[in-house]
């Protein structure tokens, strides 16, 4: 068993907080992605599972057991990173080898566990060339049978794809999904890129400045982000963000955006005025807003046309904050199937959308507001 | 040169061209003129070492026959080999091989261990050492002959290998080249040292000294070449022939062999001919070791 | 969450354990070096000041306290002031003799032509001859009788010369003997200088049509002039330093004239039997190489120490 638990853990830098107060639990053989973006203190975290970085505050489990001030080798895991870390003076064999020497495992096994962990990652032609005569993937593959030889029952890995192109970033993500199934061992995974995060995590949990922002299924992560930094940040192309008044009117509240608004039900109306805020910020997919009959005046700005569908974006009509720019109002990006009648630039369009898919925020504190 | 006319009804005025025949003509007097220069050069270089290996193939009357003596008649080499009887040629190349051997080693050892420490560990008191390393680059060996013949003489290190040898057992001018090959080093490697199992000895050893190579290597050519050119430390050291090294060997055979020129001028061609041997063939690292300082970093 | 009370004195132990190892550890692997260092560098340095505060007997080998008298007695000797007079002049022969020769041959040898490779094995060969390889070659260019130079003259029916007995001559000879002995590390060192000038400049420079000469003046000499006052400080100090070839070849005469500072201190001491003479000629070489390796830093600062 080797779950592995963040409590309160914290790590400073001098004057930098890259870890704040981390709380996190990792159950034994998920596979967890920590993403955020670059800086938030995703590195961090995994060198300290690993041992590599002390905690300064706080302590981290691995199966239960309290192992913050346990040396790295005594850790049982293994890790693989955005560099690779190969020994570049070593063969691919010998690099494979390496942590299985420092165990005192004797040269025919090695040579065997070596040759088995080779064999799952197709790397048997490539034994005896250096790190430096192989191709990224292939390098990428090597570290990963190292890490593999030693059976740890945690892997980390940090940004492994990240140095990739991306073709075989596609099927290397999906290369290690099937290995998680088949090794069932804990991973913990961290990427700056959204789409990794959705697509390889059973959880994820978003990083920002140090703090957790938000744990949990992709989809739910995607379907009900936490605060503004998750809505912003999960997502291509991200959530639209809308500042709106709000006002009460009968049997609920409108929230004006520009020339327009939205209408919602009492259920929210309770909502918001619990919070005792005047403005709330709406968040909308791009997929979820529809172009036609809305309560939403806008001028189409941008059409792109990306193939199987279209982004389009429009300037949200009377929002103009700074008159004389070029685009002095809010934008908005609608996401279009190809299938559907593209509008025009300049056009003068109606955006809508469906109520439960409004995303409400308390616009100074970032918290999801819920009906 | 011709005088070239352009037509009043030329659009733009023609830079002027050269014909490639022309250019060709002009470029080989050029490279010939070079090689001339560089031949006049090469030959003023060599002329001491040219010399040298003449007189030393001539008795005392060839050598007198200028300008014929530049031109040794019949080689004749039974000089080499009574050099290495009348004097202790052969004793103190063995010295010198041996002395520079055990400084070269030693140097590269403690060179390793002591970048190790200012490259990878953190401590208190860290700077303070590493400004004392720099200090000893501020006092030149000349500045402490006298008090180190008192403790060699304390120690009972006169007329002894140790006394050629301890002295020198340690550099900073190593610690830094090493040193700033270790930081070279990315730190995910020392990272994913530690997690495959390796302490810091683990990791020194089967990680940053392999990697290290080329700048271990430059400083085992510079050491050992540094090391068997000693001129006064074992001067001073050494009075008896048994420890006596090449450089103070050739002294003792000039000075006691006034007459005889071709046999010292055998002896500082024998002396000579391992160095340039080992330059020869180390000649890459040579130049690292001796550039590390001067140029870039 | 199972947020468990965490143990902060067990912590803090463990952790002052493992700083105390890590501490042990790099303590040990300095070890030798410092133990050198400790005994042969920085103990008789404090020694060499100490023993400039007394003067020897040069019969009974007593020693006396006399406090700071040695030190201005030595700086005021005429015998002192000559050997500075004279490693000055030796500095002044050598150090630009030799960039400019070393230099010169390094530009020559800048070139794509065919067996260059030779002619840079030749520049640089001398790098492979010793302090006394290098004297006793000068022998047979210098001495009176075989030296070639002198049958030469002798030949052209002129008067020997004795380059290594004649006040005039002896110190230019020891000059020669250096030179030629630095030519090849100048070469070496000044040749990597220059390859590691950028070619798009000199490309550039062409496209203005900038001349041969002005190439070098514009582009080469402000550009090597990092390697070129490195190699001149590092030459000053070694030129202070030297000893070998006035031993092997004049002895410090003829008349004191080829008595370098090197070359004084160890006659005092191991002559003249005073050390403490000798310590304070030391002390005084000590202060001049100090000023100079603190140039030395100063250009090498950054690059080679602080550099990563
Ligand atoms: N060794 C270190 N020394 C000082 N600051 C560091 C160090 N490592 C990381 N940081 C800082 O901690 C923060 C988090 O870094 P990191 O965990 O590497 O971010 P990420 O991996 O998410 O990009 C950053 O602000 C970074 O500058
Ligand atoms: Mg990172």
């Amino acid at each position: 068993m080797a779950g592995v638990s963040f409590n309160g853990t914290s790590k400073h830098f001098d004057d930098v907080v890259a870890l704040d107060q981390l709380d996190l639990e990792i159950p034994d053989g998920e596979f967890l992605v920590l993403v955020g973006p670059s800086g938030c203190g995703k590195s961090t975290a995994l060198r300290i599972i690993a041992g590599l970085e002390e905690a300064t505050e706080g302590t981290l489990h691995i199966g239960g057991v309290d192992v913050t001030d346990v040396e790295p080798q005594h850790r049982d895991l293994a890790m693989v990173f955005q560099s690779y870390a190969l020994y570049p003076h070593k063969t691919v064999r010998q690099n494979i080898e390496f942590p299985l020497k420092s165990r005192k495992v004797p040269p025919a096994d090695r040579r065997a566990e070596a040759e088995t962990a080779a064999t799952m990652l197709g790397l048997g032609e490539l034994m005896d060339r250096r790190p430096g005569q192989l191709s990224g993937g292939q390098r990428q593959r090597v570290a990963l049978a190292r890490a593999l030889v030693r059976r740890p029952e945690v892997f980390l890995m940090d940004e492994p794809l990240s140095n990739l192109d991306a073709k075989t970033r596609v099927q290397t993500r999906a290369e290690l999904s099937e290995l998680h199934a088949t090794l069932g061992a804990t991973f913990i995974y961290v990427t700056h890129d959204q789409v990794e995060a959705m697509t390889m995590g059973t959880r994820i949990a978003v990083l920002d400045q140090g703090r957790l922002q938000q744990v949990g299924a992709p989809d739910d992560v995607y379907d009900r982000p936490a605060n503004l930094f998750v809505a912003g940040f999960i997502g291509s192309p991200p959530m639209n963000i809308v500042e709106a008044a709000v006002e009460r009117i009968d049997g609920g509240i409108r929230l004006a955006i520009g020339t327009g608004a939205f209408d919602l039900p009492e259920s929210w109306g309770a909502a918001v005025s619990a919070t005792g805020i005047e403005r709330v910020a709406i968040g909308i997919r791009p997929e979820h807003l529809r172009i036609g009959d809305g309560p939403i005046d806008g001028v189409v700005r941008t059409v792109e046309s990306l193939g199987h569908e279209r982004h389009i974006v429009c300037e949200l009509a009377g929002t103009d904050h700074r008159p004389g720019d070029l685009v002095p109002g809010d934008l908005v990006i609608v996401r279009q199937s190809a299938d559907d009648p593209a509008p025009r630039m300049g056009e003068a369009i109606h955006l809508g959308a469906e109520a439960r898919h409004l995303h409400l925020f308390d616009p100074d504190s970032g918290e999801r507001i819920d009906p | 040169m011709a005088v070239e006319t352009i037509p009043a009804s030329a659009p733009r005025a023609v830079p002027p061209t050269v014909s490639p025949e022309r250019r060709r003509r002009r470029r080989r007097v050029r490279s010939f003129l070079n090689y001339v220069a560089l031949t006049i050069a090469a030959v003023v270089v060599l002329t001491p070492i040219y010399v040298t290996i003449a007189f030393s193939l001539q008795t005392g009357p060839q050598a007198l026959q200028f300008p014929g003596s530049m031109w040794p008649g019949e080689l004749d080499l039974s000089v080499f080999r009574r050099v290495f009887e009348v004097s202790g040629i052969g004793r103190y190349l063995f010295n010198s091989a041996l002395v520079a051997a055990l400084i070269t080693v030693g140097q590269v050892l403690t060179s390793i261990t002591a970048a190790y420490v200012f490259a990878e560990l953190e401590f208190k008191g860290r700077n303070l050492l590493f400004v004392a390393f720099l200090a000893t680059l501020m006092v030149p060996a000349e500045v402490t002959i006298v008090a180190n013949y008192d403790t060699i003489v304390s120690f009972g290190w006169l007329d002894s290998y140790q006394g050629l040898v301890v002295p020198f057992l340690a550099t900073a001018f190593g610690t830094f080249l090493i040193r700033q090959a270790f930081m070279g080093i990315p730190r995910d490697l020392r990272d994913a040292a530690k997690l495959d199992g390796y302490g810091h000895m683990g990791f020194l050893w089967s990680v940053a000294v392999p990697l290290a190579r080329p700048a271990i290597a430059a400083l085992s050519v510079f050491s050992f070449l540094l090391a068997w050119n000693q001129y006064l430390w074992p001067l001073l050291i050494t009075n008896d022939d048994d420890f006596r090294t090449v450089q103070i060997g050739l002294r003792t055979l000039a000075s006691s062999n006034i007459t005889e020129f071709n046999l010292v001028f055998a002896g500082t061609v024998v002396a000579s001919i391992p160095i340039f041997v080992l330059l020869i063939v180390f000649q890459k690292q040579l130049v690292r070791g001796l550039t590390s300082g001067a140029v870039k970093g | 969450m199972n947020r468990r009370p965490v143990n902060d004195r067990a912590r803090t132990r463990t952790r002052t354990r493992r700083r105390w190892r890590e501490r042990g550890l790099a303590f040990t692997l300095l070890l030798p070096s410092l133990l050198v260092f400790g005994v042969f560098v920085f103990y008789p340095f404090a020694r060499t000041f100490w023993l400039g505060f007394f003067e020897t007997d040069p019969f009974g080998g007593r020693r006396t306290f006399v406090g700071l008298d040695q030190y201005t007695d030595t700086l005021t000797s005429s015998s002192f002031r000559n050997s500075l007079w004279v490693t000055l002049k030796f500095t002044l022969l050598t150090v630009p003799t030799g960039l400019a020769l070393g230099l010169g041959l390094a530009i020559l040898a800048h070139q794509k032509l065919r067996g260059m490779g030779f002619y840079r094995t030749v520049f640089s060969s001398t790098v492979a001859t010793s302090v006394a390889v290098a004297s006793l070659m000068f022998i047979s260019l210098l001495s009176p009788s075989v030296g070639l130079i002198n049958q030469a003259i002798r030949w052209f029916g002129g008067e020997p010369i004795f380059f290594l007995q004649s006040p005039g001559w002896a110190l230019v000879a020891i000059s020669a003997v250096t030179v030629w002995q630095n030519l090849g590390i100048i070469f070496i060192v000044t040749s990597a200088g220059l390859q590691s000038l950028p070619d798009d400049l000199y490309e550039s420079a062409r496209l203005d049509g900038a001349s041969a000469w002005s190439r070098f003046v514009d582009i080469t000499v402000p550009l090597l002039s990092p390697t070129l006052l490195f190699g001149f400080v590092v030459l000053t100090i070694t030129s202070f330093q030297t000893f070998g070839q006035v031993d092997l070849l004049t002895n410090g005469g003829p008349l004191e004239a080829t008595n370098l500072i090197v070359f004084s201190i160890f006659e005092t001491a191991f002559r003249d039997f005073n050390p403490g003479s000798a310590a304070a000629q030391a002390v005084v070489l000590f202060f001049i190489v100090l000023v100079l390796t603190a140039v030395q830093f100063k250009i090498l600062e950054r690059r080679v120490f602080y550099g990563r």
